[in-house]
């Protein structure tokens, strides 16, 4: 069951114009053009932008979409790095972030309902005065919505202990693509919900399935004190065995991070902080929880690092100096800029124990390929974040690039491991969902999808390869320069 | 424009949008740093063209030239920069726009027409046309001359200049001689705090010279035109930096900052070579305070005001770093709390002109910071740079609220029992 896209007409657009009326509904080509990207290397121009300011008016222009079958594509900030937020197939995008309300904190319950535009750090900030937090804290979360997080399934440095978004979802509000709305979850029956767990579908979905407009998420206490290591290594492979010795011995910090050399040194051009610039491997790590209890498996990881080859190690001494360590880890990504322009960031996950060798089989891909690959990972749950830098103006290292990426996305596989752990399918991993998973899995997400979309307007293009998409044949809509970032 | 590769290191992030001012009042990328970026790129790539396309230079106008995405860009992509690049590009392509010529070369480019635009915004206000405006009936055709209106504080002083000498009354055995710069806008709209900074030095025997200085050429700079800027620095260089002196000072940032970085307006030239190894002499008027003169040999007494809270001008934090100097006088005020407000370090929407040539966008981002004064309920919001005390008297009178906004330096020499 296939489905047809059309174009927007005039009369379309002023139908849009009229749900949100005429300074957000744009088709200026300056509008356009600033909504053809998100932070991956991806570019698709949409037809038309709207910016609805309410719950409402998402569900009418939603249901406008469907009626005249009108490819639908939402964004939060726009900082998918897959190519998650961009509009394949042209047709309408829909910026969510005017909706950005924190409707009501319980903190009996510890949940908080919010609006899909939040975005996470803004968020945090108001927890934190209430002595609360939302565990889920990509390194984007100074730009990146809530909405965007549950599209991704986003995870972060607190994922080891913490885990990711979709285990801090309770509940959510949904436009399905008639336009109409239902409720899932905690949302829809109270805490003690029962019967199947729909809200889980939606984790990942990347705005394929329906639109999230609201969602009651579960909040958590500020741990009330905490410890920050750093540990030296002068090679890669050996601070991936601290960190697999740290997890054999039972010990689940909040964050353990790895960054590599190169990192070290763009981190510290941009901050300052006194990383030392000639060392091979950085391993982040921080405990949290009760101060006595952290004393002894504070002690305990020291050991574990020394046995594994660390050259030093050190503590933050003040709440500061560890704000400024994260923020450094943080800004890795942006930081690339500083060593290549172009960029391909990946986020395939092995299990811990395979760590160690996975980083050092990136460095020989890197190696092989001759492309500069700077690394960071999750490591804590094996989630590695390889950096593929190229110059804008050189095609062939792209090129090379793209081999890299997938040489490295096959070794992940054969480790027993996934594609991605955060950062989505999108556009860029979509060849390799057949790699990951079986033709049965395929057929049955394909079902889910025909069963929530069958018309294909949610976010066409993205997740699923063609044979699984519901929509037959590419509009020829798109714009002239569409496809990569210029080469 | 050669700033390519600037450009492309912007690998869109999009971190700038946790603290573009424009962004977070709109929500909207085609008002954030990354999509600035994004669209001088495809100028530089020939997708636009800058003698024709209107809507590229408007964004490019669009932006506040505030910093703020500069210093927390992970690739520190000088967005302040390329934009200023960019309108110089266009500028020279197409030329001066209605506004520049009127108000920067007609006006700001001779101080006597300055002093004359003072005298009838005074006889505006004496004649009693302000009254007719702010009349219900008018208000609200009027909005925008309104808006304009509420930029003109009431009672506003005669020029500074009119009640300085060149040279201050001689000071007996001076401790130290500094040339203050006074600025076009501390000159027309903030003399009280010119005259109580003058006072104050004095009275802590600092000699003060006041030479006949131009505009500093910065609102030139910041609309592209490099050359007018240029001709200006020129002109002031052999006043403030040819004399002998410990240190050039002005109350207001923006000045201190354009005289700070001289050497980038002034290029190759015989006044550069004056100017480059004196510029570390400029310096604020609360750091010269705080850091050369520490007045603590002063008697200071309890204001009529209990709570302040302080903004920091873009130049100032930014500009020149001035951080902790303003805040560390605010304390020395026996009695006066300091309260802190969320946001003090981000943009008022003032942006020298910004404020007349964007009032919608500069509107919406003034209601931000002015709730955030309101909330920590101070009597008076204070400010070290003329421009936003305009901007945040104006956005605190539309709100109708009565919070003072004042010079920390002109309250230190009001707690010392100065007069102006
Ligand atoms: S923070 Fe810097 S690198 Fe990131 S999008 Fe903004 S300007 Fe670009
Ligand atoms: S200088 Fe200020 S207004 Fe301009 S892009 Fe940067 S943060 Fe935004």
């Amino acid at each position: 069951m296939t489905s047809t896209h059309s174009h927007l007409s005039p009369e379309g657009i002023s139908e849009l114009s009229k749900i949100v009326g005429q300074a957000y509904c744009r088709t200026g080509r300056l509008d356009l053009e600033l909504y053809s990207y998100d932070s991956s290397p991806f570019i698709h121009f949409p037809e038309v932008l709207v910016l609805p300011g309410t719950v409402e008016e998402v569900a009418a222009i939603t249901a406008l979409c469907h009626r005249r079958h009108w490819p639908l594509t939402a964004r939060g900030a726009g900082t998918s790095l897959s190519g998650g937020a961009v509009s394949y197939l042209g047709g309408v995008a829909m910026s969510l972030t005017r909706l950005d309300r924190i409707l009501e904190i319980d903190p009996i319950e510890e949940t908080v309902l919010v609006e899909a535009g939040v975005v996470n750090l803004a968020l945090q900030n108001v927890l934190a005065r209430q002595g609360f937090m939302f565990p889920p804290d990509p390194a984007s979360q100074k730009a990146s919505t809530i909405g965007g997080n549950i599209a991704e399934n986003a995870g972060g440095i607190k994922g080891v202990k913490y885990g990711i978004t979709k285990h801090h979802v309770l509940g959510l509000e949904l436009i399905l693509d008639d336009g109409s709305t239902v409720k899932t979850g905690a949302l829809a029956q109270g805490l003690d919900a029962v019967g199947p767990d729909l809200t889980g579908i939606f984790m990942a979905s990347e705005g394929t399935l329906a639109m999230v407009v609201r969602a009651l998420l579960k909040i958590t206490p500020l741990p009330n004190s905490f410890r920050t290591v750093s540990a030296v290594f002068d090679d890669l492979e050996r601070s991936g065995k601290a960190v697999s010795a740290i997890i054999a011995a039972g010990i689940i910090p909040t964050a353990l991070e790895i960054m590599d050399h190169r990192l070290i040194v763009a981190l510290e051009d941009y901050l300052h902080l006194g990383f030392p610039t000639d060392a091979e491997a950085m391993l982040l790590i921080e405990l949290d929880g009760l101060g006595p209890e952290l004393d002894g498996q504070y002690e305990r990881i020291l050991t574990l690092c020394r046995e594994a080859g660390a050259v030093s190690l050190a503590q933050a001494a003040t709440p500061e100096e560890r704000d400024k360590i994260w923020l450094a880890r943080r800004s890795g990504n942006g930081a690339m800029g500083r060593i290549k322009q172009g960029c391909i960031v990946q986020d395939v996950t092995v299990p811990v124990v395979k760590l160690p060798s996975m980083l050092s089989l990136v460095q020989k891909v890197a190696k092989k390929y001759d492309v500069i690959i700077v690394q960071m990972a999750h490591a804590g749950d094996g989630n590695l974040h390889p950096h593929l830098l190229y110059d804008l103006k050189n095609e062939e290292e792209y090129k090379r690039c793209l081999k890299a990426s997938a040489e490295i996305f096959r070794e992940a596989l054969a480790a027993g491991g996934a594609i991605t752990g955060e950062h989505g399918i999108g556009l860029e991993k979509v060849e390799f969902m057949n790699d990951q998973f079986n033709e049965a899995e395929l057929d049955f997400m394909g079902a889910v999808k025909r069963a929530m979309d069958p018309d294909g307007i949610f976010n066409p293009g993205k997740l699923l390869p063609e044979r699984w998409q519901t929509w037959s044949t590419k509009s020829d809509s798109s714009h002239s320069s569409d496809g990569l970032e210029t080469l | 424009m050669n700033d390519y590769n600037e450009i492309s290191r912007c690998n869109r992030c999009g971190f700038c949008q946790s603290v573009c001012p424009t962004y977070l009042a709109t929500r909207d990328e085609t008002q954030v740093a990354r999509g600035r970026i994004f669209l001088t790129r495809m100028l530089l790539e020939g997708r636009y063209d800058f003698t024709k396309d209107e809507d590229v230079l408007e964004k490019v106008n669009d932006c506040l030239l505030c910093q703020a995405c500069v210093v927390n860009c992970p690739a520190t992509v000088r967005t302040d920069d390329i934009m200023l690049a960019a309108r110089r590009d266009f500028m020279e392509a197409r030329g001066l726009s209605l506004f520049q010529k009127l108000v920067y070369r007609g006006v700001l480019s001779h101080r006597e027409r300055l002093d004359r635009t003072s005298f009838l915004m005074r006889l505006y206000e004496k004649s009693g046309a302000r009254n007719i405006l702010y009349g219900k009936t008018l208000r609200r055709a009027l909005d925008r001359l309104v808006y304009f209106d509420s930029f003109l504080p009431s009672g506003l002083n005669k020029p500074a200049r009119t009640r300085l000498n060149e040279k201050m009354p001689a000071v007996n055995q001076p401790k130290m001689k500094v040339v203050y710069f006074l600025g076009c806008a501390s000159n027309v709209f903030t003399s009280e705090t010119v005259w109580s900074a003058v006072a104050f030095l004095n009275k802590l025997d600092v000699e003060v010279l006041i030479p006949k200085v131009s505009c500093c050429g910065e609102p030139h700079h910041t609309g592209g035109d490099e050359g007018e800027a240029r001709r200006l620095a020129k002109k002031n260089v052999p006043l403030i930096f040819g004399v002998e002196a410990d240190f050039i000072v002005t109350d207001c940032s923006t000045c201190a900052s354009a005289l700070r970085h001289y050497d980038k307006i002034l290029g190759d030239c015989a006044e550069a070579a004056i100017a480059k190894p004196k510029l570390s002499k400029v310096i604020d008027l609360a750091t010269l305070v705080t850091e050369h003169l520490k007045p603590s040999s002063i008697d200071l007494k309890p204001l009529d005001i209990k709570t302040v809270t302080y903004h920091d001008p873009c130049h100032g934090i930014r500009g020149l770093g001035v951080k902790a100097a303003p805040r560390e006088i605010l304390k020395s005020i026996p009695g006066l709390e300091l309260k802190e407000m969320e946001g003090a370090d981000s943009c008022c929407g003032g942006a020298g002109s910004y404020c007349f040539t964007h009032p919608t966008m500069s509107g919406l981002i003034s209601t931000g910071k002015v709730n955030n004064i309101a909330a920590t309920k101070a009597e008076a919001v204070v400010t070290s740079c003329p421009a936003c005390s305009l901007q945040l008297g104006a956005g605190l009178r539309r709100a109708g609220l009565d919070t003072q906004v004042a010079h920390p330096v002109a309250l230190l020499a009001k707690s010392a029992g100065l007069k102006v």
